[in-house]
């Protein structure tokens, strides 16, 4: 076989409706006017799946997933210093190295540096609230920085969103592309979040809460806290059943 | 072949309001530290291929613009070829990028790219994808990022011929798929989330 057919003989699992929030989740406000009414259509994917743009390290630069110190003036930020740090796999366990992986937040007391944010919680001047890395070749990154606030958000009523981080990840396929958003460990906010709650599914929204791991901890510095994050997998179809 | 999963998939969560700064700071003017954004779509004098515009604005369920939604494309090279990361392929347009992302204009809404025509892909001798573009939709509100394609208008008689137009040949607002021409080499594509023109969103 050619090489063309060869890339026809590999596929990627579908993503799993069983764990991802449904497009219109009405308590979360702003999805009932942005909600498709139709189902996706299911079209097997074609010759697109295996392929994603490859990023290069130096796309980036050395402070880009260090939080504490890439906006750092003249004193480093406020707040609780952590470490968030995981690996990047895909459905069938096999690490996804050099995957991009970008976060933002808000600062300790909850505020973003953007002009959207006009919460009167105050911008810390050593804070941007931004980071960026490639997975290693085992498909681990980790990003220092500060514990988010809680923050709350216009939605009707006395909503307040947990302590998140938001989370896009590029593995290796365009089909793989993920923008998610992590939480904390013992966070009496997240039971009663609509966006967390659009999740309707315990065991995978379990999956986006981050564990506290004091074996990657930073003695008398940092404490850490542990979020891998699963992509689809690769499936492998034999030749004959693709005719 | 064993193709037993053993990981469930990491749930999508909205991305919020506030994207810009993780993903594209420099392009809204956010003093950001990181050096460039990672966009990608930059076109170099040796990039084989026609140039288009393609723009388009998105629109919610009160066929209200949405401004705060960024959108990624993913396409073939002028040849038709992506890059690929299973076979080196040689015939892949070395300046080309085939990925690219923007914000909406916080103003106006409106998303636009400066790229080349893509080509036909070839699958087999007798299967074809006229020229089409990927794109991927995330936004405050939506859950879990759309995927939808982009044929062109002037190119109906590939578009007979394209497998995927043709598994979805009796959806209804198939239509919604087409860019317009605005003008030579400009294209536009309007998404509508709900209503009678309500895009085709693709699971792919
Ligand atoms: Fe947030």
């Amino acid at each position: 076989m050619d090489k063309k057919n060869r890339d026809l003989n590999y596929s990627i699992y579908p993503s799993d409706k069983n764990i991802h929030p449904k497009s219109f989740t009405p308590d979360y406000k702003s999805s009932i006017l942005r909600s498709p009414k139709k189902s996706p259509l299911s079209i097997k994917n074609i010759i697109s799946d295996l392929s994603g743009h490859i990023f290069e390290k130096n796309d980036l630069g050395s402070l880009d997933n260090d939080l504490i110190k890439n906006y750092c003036k003249n004193s480093e930020p406020i707040g609780e210093r952590i470490i968030i740090f995981g690996k990047v796999l895909d459905e069938n366990s096999k690490p996804i190295p050099n995957s991009l992986i970008e976060i933002w937040q808000a600062n300790s007391s909850g505020r973003y540096r953007h002009n959207g944010d006009n919460y009167n919680a105050p911008l810390d001047p050593s804070f941007g609230g931004w980071g960026r890395c490639l997975t290693d070749n085992n498909g681990n990154y980790f990003f220092k920085t500060i514990k988010p606030g809680a923050y709350p958000w216009p939605n009707g009523g006395n909503n307040w969103r947990p302590a998140h981080i938001h989370f896009s990840v590029f593995g290796l396929s365009f089909l793989q592309r993920l923008i998610t958003q992590m939480y904390f460990e013992g966070d009496p906010l997240i039971s009663i979040c609509p966006i967390a709650q659009s999740i309707n599914n315990k065991n995978a929204l379990e999956s986006l809460i981050s564990k506290l791991d004091l074996s990657k901890s930073v003695h008398m510095d940092y404490r850490a806290y542990k979020f891998d994050i699963i992509l689809r997998g690769e499936k492998s179809i034999p030749f004959e059943n693709r005719k | 072949m064993n193709n037993t999963k053993i990981l469930k998939q990491t749930p999508s969560q909205t991305a919020g309001p506030y994207l810009h700064i993780g993903c594209i700071p420099h392009q809204i003017g956010i003093n950001s530290s990181y050096s460039k954004d990672l966009n990608n779509l930059v076109l170099a004098n040796e990039t084989k291929g026609s140039r288009i515009e393609i723009c388009g604005k998105i629109y919610d369920g009160n066929h209200d613009v949405i401004k705060d939604a960024l959108v990624e494309i993913w396409q073939v090279d002028s040849n038709g070829h992506y890059k690929s990361r299973v076979h080196n392929n040689s015939n892949s347009d070395p300046n080309f990028n085939n990925w690219g992302r923007t914000s909406c204009d916080l103003e106006t809404g409106l998303w636009q790219f400066h790229t080349i025509k893509p080509g036909i892909i070839k699958l087999t001798t007798r299967k074809i994808l006229a020229p089409h573009i990927w794109l991927w939709v995330v936004a405050r509100g939506i859950n879990k990022g759309l995927f939808t394609c982009m044929y062109f208008c002037d190119e109906k008689n590939l578009n007979i011929l394209d497998c995927n137009l043709k598994k979805i040949s009796n959806s209804t607002n198939i239509n919604s798929l087409i860019a317009d021409k605005v003008e030579d080499h400009k294209y536009r594509f309007n998404i509508y989330l709900q209503g009678d023109k309500e895009t085709i969103f693709f699971d792919i």
